[in-house]
């Protein structure tokens, strides 16, 4: 078999070259903040301040559900959601499909919020579903960090569009990458070169690059299907198979046969289908539904989140809602299991990796690492070679302010965090944070005088900043380290502990690098 | 801990491998550690849990040890040839400084 | 044939070391002649816009064409899941060929096959 052409491989290069060069940054930006998230639960445990947070499906909630359910009027019976509200409380909402006007089918019923642990009545209201985003607070800092990751701070469907669009940048690059590469394994071992060179560079791209490959193309293709799959392709496919009904296909999709049966009967225990759920999947669910509590037909599904037991995809258990007994591990898609099914399940788990805990989380940071590497050692390669032109060098400050601009930022809005957590608004304290620090970044790329200066200047920001969000979040009120062993809190150790590290890595390799400057003075002289 | 065990296995085939590495060794100027085992085979070796695992893991481990195994080798790739040389000399000067003062 | 005069030096070297070159009045054939003659131009058409509505019209089309499988859902579902990867392949392949028109006239028929197949999907 024969390769591309010479003439093929240069306009490749060419395409490889400059899709990276002109979307780059914002390719490092969504790179860079997607493997910080992936420590999401991590960090939003870490910046609560709250001592001891209990699930809300530890303690029984059937005598609770039984009392409420008393009380809604009888149309709101039949539907139940049961859930981990987004500050921790736990939610019942009794609810009815409604046809509204201007707004079409909707969830219309009665909402309650309940303490976790002694379901103490925190709040109630009456009206329609989407209200899932309680206020909370606490977990401001991670979803800032999401949001940018996923729609790069763009509202709407506009962010996801744009993310997506990154997301097939990185495959162009990755197949042009391998068609361009024609010693992959020749190379596959090949360690950086010293001495800063084009060739040094080219070695640093090319071996970040050649492993980081599989995951480059595993985190690019999912990345582009959750960002295209519903605000791109099931609108495309709708109009294609449905003629433009939207929630015909959706219900298509995602809506399962059953055989009606209306004969009233009473609902089995929830306590016992939570119990058998949890040995099912390894996990507490996420959410619970009842649907069409009260008739002979009624399940009750139990949804868990990603992998546990060993699956990578999430589990939704469903359960005979009169009997109690287990019926099946629903599809997440269609009627019965699928290689559609199993795939769309896996999509989400393999991009952000939260299959099997801290382990695949803290694989796919070092992952995350490797390809934040190859891009940024791809734009260092890029401006090398045109070192001459002052135009690219010009670039070269750009790239500065980008590759460490981005973590101070990240750092600045964690600082804003927890400015604000005491009292404050959490969200604006945490944009109003990031703005800050970018403020302070682009001051400080105008005044210092090279790329080179002006990347010391930002990491030695950077590893003050990173020391300083342990001490500012014990300051204002976070959980100590006393506290945290005793309530077996280890996401706050692990991320403290994380956040010194890296600062103790750059304030050390600074040190050593100044040392042996003023070493290669001392010879010199 | 077989998810573990399989990863160190792993990345022991493919530390062998760089060190035998023709292309490598002629970049630094160095000689080619000889073992007298061919690349194939050691390429196997490093492979095998991949093909093992499947049979008796379920399918998450089996993304951790390809994830684990990318990255760590990345590494231990990305470190030039003498670092042990060059650590101990680091040792020796921060002796000597601790000792000197 | 209308053949417009090449502009770059590479497109008058594509057009010099034509080896097939037989005179025809066929229009598809006249049309691909052109766009070899301009190969920048027409990677570009190809890579960019064509590429994409193609990559749409393949997710549009496919339902029609895929089975449905066990759940009832796969020729829904597949489609949206490699829309990703064919567009990514559709972008890089014009890169391929020294003389991409012919290429470039695959992608428009396909294009238009599609079409049909959702047409007919509609009508079915």
């Amino acid at each position: 078999m024969t390769g591309p052409s010479n003439q093929a491989i240069k306009r490749m290069i060419s395409l490889h070259g400059w899709s990276g060069t002109l979307v780059s940054i914002f390719l490092y930006a969504v790179v860079f903040t997607g493997t910080v998230s992936v420590l999401q639960d991590e960090i939003n445990r870490w910046s609560d301040p709250r001592r001891d947070i209990v699930h809300p499906f530890e303690n029984p909630i059937e005598d609770t559900y039984q009392q409420l359910a008393a009380q809604v009027p009888g149309a709101f019976r039949g539907q139940v959601l049961i859930e981990s509200a987004g500050d921790g409380s736990l939610r019942m909402f009794f609810y009815e499909k409604r046809k509204l006007k201007g707004q079409g089918t909707v969830d219309y019923g009665r909402d309650y919020l309940l303490d976790p642990e002694t379901h103490r009545l925190l709040a109630a209201r009456q009206g329609v579903s989407p209200h899932r985003r309680v206020e909370a607070p606490y977990h401001d800092l991670a979803h800032f960090i999401v949001d940018l990751h996923a729609r790069l701070l763009i509202p709407g469907r506009a962010g996801l569009y744009a993310t997506g669009l990154l997301g097939i940048v990185l495959l162009v690059a990755a197949i042009t990458g391998i068609l361009i590469h024609r010693h992959i394994l020749r190379d596959l071992f090949v360690t950086e070169r010293l001495g800063g060179r084009v060739v040094s560079l080219r070695d640093r791209h090319g071996l970040a690059s050649v492993w980081g490959l599989p995951f480059a193309i595993l985190v690019a293709f999912t990345g582009t299907f959750l960002s295209f799959a519903v605000s791109l392709g099931l609108p495309v496919v709708a109009i294609s198979a449905f003629g433009g009904d939207t929630e015909r296909a959706f219900a298509a999709v995602t809506a399962p046969a059953k055989i009606e049966n209306a004969t009233p009967a009473e609902l089995a225990n929830l306590d016992h289908i939570v119990a058998q759920a949890y040995l099912i999947a390894g996990t507490h669910p996420q959410f619970l539904r009842v649907e069409d509590a009260g008739r002979r037909d009624a399940r009750v599904l139990t949804v868990h989140r990603n992998g546990g037991n060993g699956a990578v995809g999430p589990h939704t258990l469903e359960f005979n809602g009169v009997t109690g007994d287990f019926l099946r591990d629903r599809p997440l898609v269609g009627h019965s299991p699928s290689l559609g099914a199993s795939t769309v399940a896996v999509m989400s788990p393999l991009h952000i990796g939260d299959f099997a805990g801290l382990a695949s989380r803290a694989v796919w940071v070092a992952l995350g690492a490797v390809l934040s590497m190859s891009i940024v050692s791809g734009m260092q390669l890029w401006l090398k070679r045109r070192g001459a032109d002052p135009v690219w060098q010009a670039c070269r400050k750009i790239l500065a302010v980008v590759v460490w601009g981005l973590p101070v930022m990240l750092v600045g809005a964690g600082w804003g965090f927890f400015a604000a957590v005491i009292g404050g608004d959490t969200h604006s304290g945490t944009v109003a944070g990031f703005l800050v620090a970018g403020f302070v970044v682009m001051c400080l790329s105008l005044v210092s005088y090279s790329a080179q200066a002006l990347s010391a200047h930002l990491r030695r920001i950077l590893a003050w900043g990173l020391v300083g969000l342990p001490v500012l979040r014990l300051q204002t009120g976070g959980v100590s380290w006393g506290e945290a062993s005793w309530n077996n809190v280890w996401q706050v150790m692990l991320i403290d502990l994380l956040c010194l590290t890296v600062a103790m890595v750059f304030l050390l390799r600074e040190r050593a690098e100044k040392r042996s400057a003023a070493m290669a003075l001392d010879v010199g002289e | 801990m077989i998810i573990v065990a399989s990863i160190l296995f792993s990345l022991a085939a493919l530390a062998v491998l760089i060190k035998q590495d023709p292309k490598r060794a002629r970049t630094f100027g160095l000689a080619p550690w000889q073992t007298g085992v061919g690349p194939r085979f050691l390429w196997l070796l490093c492979l095998a849990p991949g093909f093992v695992l499947p049979f008796f893991m379920p399918f998450a481990h089996w993304v951790i040890w390809l994830g684990a195994t990318i990255a760590a080798g990345w590494f231990i790739t990305s470190l030039r040839p003498g670092l042990g040389t060059r650590l101990k000399g680091e040792l020796t000067a921060l002796e000597a400084r601790i000792l000197g003062k | 044939m209308l053949v417009t005069w090449p502009k770059t030096k590479k497109a008058m070297v594509a057009l010099t070391v034509r080896k097939d070159d037989k005179p025809s009045g066929r229009f598809g054939r006249g049309l691909i002649e052109r766009w070899n003659n301009r190969p920048l131009r027409t990677r570009w058409i190809a890579s960019g816009p064509v590429a994409f509505v193609m990559a749409i019209l393949s997710m549009a089309s496919l339902p029609h064409g895929l089975p449905a499988g066990a759940g009832g859902v796969d020729h829904l579902v597949m489609p949206v899941i490699v829309f990703p990867l064919i567009w990514a392949v559709l972008i890089v392949l014009p890169l391929l060929p020294d003389r991409p028109g012919r290429l470039l006239g695959l992608y428009i028929s396909i294009i238009l096959a599609e079409l049909a197949l959702i047409v007919a999907g509609f009508l079915a």
